[in-house]
């Protein structure tokens, strides 16, 4: 599952969710590479509920018929000999297949499955489209005290406009791995804007509520909040080059250094 | 990133200037990529995956990830690239020229 090319974004299972990146403006060449992980996290993994709901087959079909037209759209573009050929490709139109979920987690709101979709509805539907927010209405209205609602809470980073509904999952929600989830998205979100309203809820996931993964999560992100921002002098770096031989990065104290952590993928 | 920081490296020779890798390939294929993308930079080597010690103490989430620190060791900038990167270096190397 590790996207080609030299730009890699880590997907640890507590980042499982944050689809962020399959938002932003997708250029042909990455399409393939980044709907392969978010169609995957979108997909229900729970069979027991797909038996008995009502409208996890529904779900299902919505989302082969748009997996099978973002094929179509890649194989058409792969085998496009000419730039003009490749730009009067039709994009899959995400917005319509988001619709149609929509209407369907509606038509029964309580059932778990309504979760995936509105997960699904996050994950895809287009830049500041308005349905992520009448599907997130959705889940406050019928699934606020879910212990189901982990991964759509980790979905939510970045984007201030979803800081109402995750105060509210932590306000409503008993269990402590939802919380943990919620308050980290707050903090990961408010991290710009506000540090001190961030440093905080890490705080809170560190002390009150959290996995020992979340924990260990909103530790790293308060040590870099002290540490790595700019201004701070950098932290010591001491190990080995790839021979064996010891370095540290106050050797090349009185140096512009640029630090630049890579892999060869 | 490879032929840019092969530039930069570039110009940069007999410049108080250093590119250092924190580098999260197994050894053998770190090697491989030295070998065939002429790079002759140092980096650690990172324990062999992008859980490295280093990768976790710095947070890392996302590679690459670049900081640039200045003369004194100070964090100034943080994942620029390109040209905005080139423009960065540049301008503290002046400040450091400055501060003599």
């Amino acid at each position: 599952m590790k996207p080609e090319g030299r730009s890699k974004l880590e997907v640890s299972p507590s980042r499982r969710g944050t689809l962020r990146n399959f938002n932003v403006a997708m250029c042909v060449p990455t399409l393939v590479v980044l709907l392969g992980p978010a169609l995957l996290i979108a997909l229900p993994a729970r069979a027991a509920d797909k038996q008995a709901s009502p409208i996890a087959a529904e779900y299902e079909r919505i989302h082969k018929e748009f997996e099978q037209e973002q094929k179509a759209f890649s194989e058409a573009s792969r085998k496009a000999k000419t730039d003009e050929e490749r730009n009067n490709l039709k994009f899959p139109d995400r917005e319509k297949y988001a619709a149609q979920m929509l209407a369907l987690a509606e038509k029964r709101p309580t059932d778990p499955v309504a979760v995936d979709i509105v997960g699904w509805i996050i994950g895809f539907s287009r830049q500041n489209s308005p349905l992520p927010t009448k599907a997130l209405e959705l889940i406050t209205k019928h699934h606020i005290e879910s212990n189901n609602i982990t991964e759509l809470c980790e979905m939510l980073t970045d984007d201030e406009t979803k800081v109402d509904f995750l105060r509210e999952v932590l306000r409503k929600n008993p269990h402590q791995t939802v919380k943990g989830a919620a308050a980290l998205s707050l903090a990961q979100t408010m991290a710009a804007s506000n540090p001190a309203r961030a440093e905080s809820y890490f705080n809170d996931v560190v002390e009150k509520y959290g996995t020992k993964e979340q924990k260990e999560a909103a530790k790293g992100a308060l040590f870099e909040m002290k540490n790595l921002a700019i201004g701070k002098v950098a932290p010591e770096i001491e190990g080995e080059d790839v021979d064996g031989k010891r370095f540290k990065l106050s050797d090349y104290r009185g140096k512009v250094v640029l630090i630049d952590f890579w892999g060869d993928w | 990133m490879y032929p840019h920081e092969r530039s930069l490296v570039k110009r940069m020779e007999g410049k108080p200037f250093a590119l250092l890798g924190i580098n999260s390939d197994p050894k053998d294929r770190l090697r491989q990529a030295m070998k065939r993308e002429n790079i002759t930079w140092r980096s650690w080597w990172d324990g062999g995956n992008t859980r490295g010690p280093i990768a976790k103490a710095w947070n890392v989430r996302g590679w690459p990830t670049i900081y640039v620190l200045d003369h004194k060791g100070v964090i100034r900038h943080r994942d620029v690239r390109e040209k905005e990167l080139d423009e960065a270096v540049d301008a503290l190397l002046k400040e450091r020229e400055k501060s003599r």
